[in-house]
């Protein structure tokens, strides 16, 4: 009797346990669903533009606290790009998380998906490596060019980390930049300088600079390579700092 | 032994329908909308929806801003409008309500000064649910201020 007791209970814990188990086991599947990666910022980057301006907050909720604010403009005058890190859905809906430009570099948030605009894919992505004084373009994970670079100074280094292209110049005439010029998400160590410190991607009228590390925080290089980059980079592309 | 194998088989079962449903809501975003909607056997029609992107890159004053427009509805489309400083810049309407529509918004910057500009796409569906989509576009005489 109290053998076959034991024998059904063993048995019905058993089951219990299996159940469970499967149970959380789509569970889990349920909330892997409830995320994607939007980036990989190497072989494929989303970016976009804001819509509608609104806070930019820690988590993924209308309660979290606000971390920065989207905005339209560059200092530049161009629309503020944004790279998207990943897409969550929750109660409020879908949300997504970006990188922030500004200082402090580094920074990131999450706002609803309805204040951003359509979506744009690139395979594309910039590596500048400060130590090696060269930058490396790649295309879908292969490098597709190569070029001497100049970075900032010991005392104004280019700041390392991820950033992206936010806009492009062509014909503005000013030999100091070259012929041509790429505004980045990422800022120098000069806060008080006009434009708020941008870090630039561009050509140079002292070509006996680059490679070195002659600037106050933008990536020189030579006119001819600033110009060959004109026709390969658009604004979204991810620039790795390194 | 036997009812244990029913209750394994049960647990699997519920487990499947649960796996079952967890996928299907998260895929029920990307799922193609039915030909049919708001009938007593096809799901609730959606709101209508426009595609319209902004243009990162700045335009010079004088240069013509052109934006590709598509239009979607279940339901079949009505009519659209397209605005631009408060003004309808173009105006359609569908006949035989069609679900895809596309069109080109072209707007001159004639006389623009430098800043941002918003063009606002308006649908309207055969039920006459509107809704609306915003893009932008930028006015500038791009000349760079780097660091150096």
């Amino acid at each position: 009797m109290w053998a076959l007791v034991l024998r059904r209970a063993s048995s019905f814990v058993i089951c219990l346990l299996g159940a469970l188990a499967l149970l959380s086991a789509s569970a889990q599947a349920a909330t892997h669903a409830a995320e994607a990666r939007l980036s990989n910022e190497t072989t494929s980057t989303t970016w976009t533009v804001a819509d509608y301006l609104d806070s930019i907050r820690s988590a993924p909720s209308p309660k979290a606290r606000p971390v920065a604010r989207l905005q339209f403009q560059t200092p530049d005058g161009f629309l503020q790009s944004y790279v998207l890190l990943h897409e969550r859905w929750t109660r409020s809906g879908p949300w997504v998380q970006l990188r922030i430009p500004g200082r402090p570099n580094g920074r990131i948030g999450w706002v609803p998906r309805r204040d951003l605009d359509t979506f744009h894919h690139t395979n594309m992505e910039i590596v500048v490596n400060r130590e090696a004084e060269r930058l490396t373009l790649y295309r879908g994970g292969h490098a597709i060019f190569q070029a001497p670079v100049g970075t900032g100074k010991p005392s104004t280094p280019t700041p390392a980390g991820h950033f992206w292209i936010t806009e492009t110049f062509g014909g503005f005439n000013d030999p100091f930049y070259g012929p041509w010029a790429f505004g980045t998400s990422d800022y120098s160590t000069l806060s008080e300088w006009p434009g708020g410190g941008i870090v630039g991607l561009h050509g140079t009228n002292e070509p006996a600079l680059v490679p070195g590390h002659p600037s106050h925080g933008c990536i020189r290089l030579h006119n001819s390579d600033v110009l060959t980059l004109s026709h390969l980079v658009q604004i979204g592309t991810p620039l790795l700092v390194d | 032994m036997r009812k244990l194998v029913i209750t394994l088989l049960g647990a699997l079962v519920l487990s499947a329908f649960a796996t079952a449903a967890a996928s299907g809501r998260s895929h029920a975003r990307a799922a193609a909308p039915p030909a049919l909607c708001g009938t007593l056997y096809k799901p609730a029609c959606v709101a209508p929806q426009s595609v319209i992107s902004s243009i990162a890159a700045c335009r010079n004053t004088g240069a013509t801003v052109s934006m590709p427009v598509k239009l979607h509805a279940i339901a079949g489309l009505k009519s659209a409008k397209v605005l631009f400083r408060g003004k309808t810049i173009k105006s359609l309407t569908f006949k035989g309500a069609p679900q895809n529509r596309s069109f080109r918004v072209s707007i001159s910057t004639r006389g623009l000064k430098a800043g941002i500009y918003t063009v606002t796409v308006k649908v309207t569906d055969v039920r006459g649910v509107t809704r609306s989509k915003v893009a932008h576009f930028s006015i500038c005489k791009p000349k760079p201020v780097f660091t150096g």
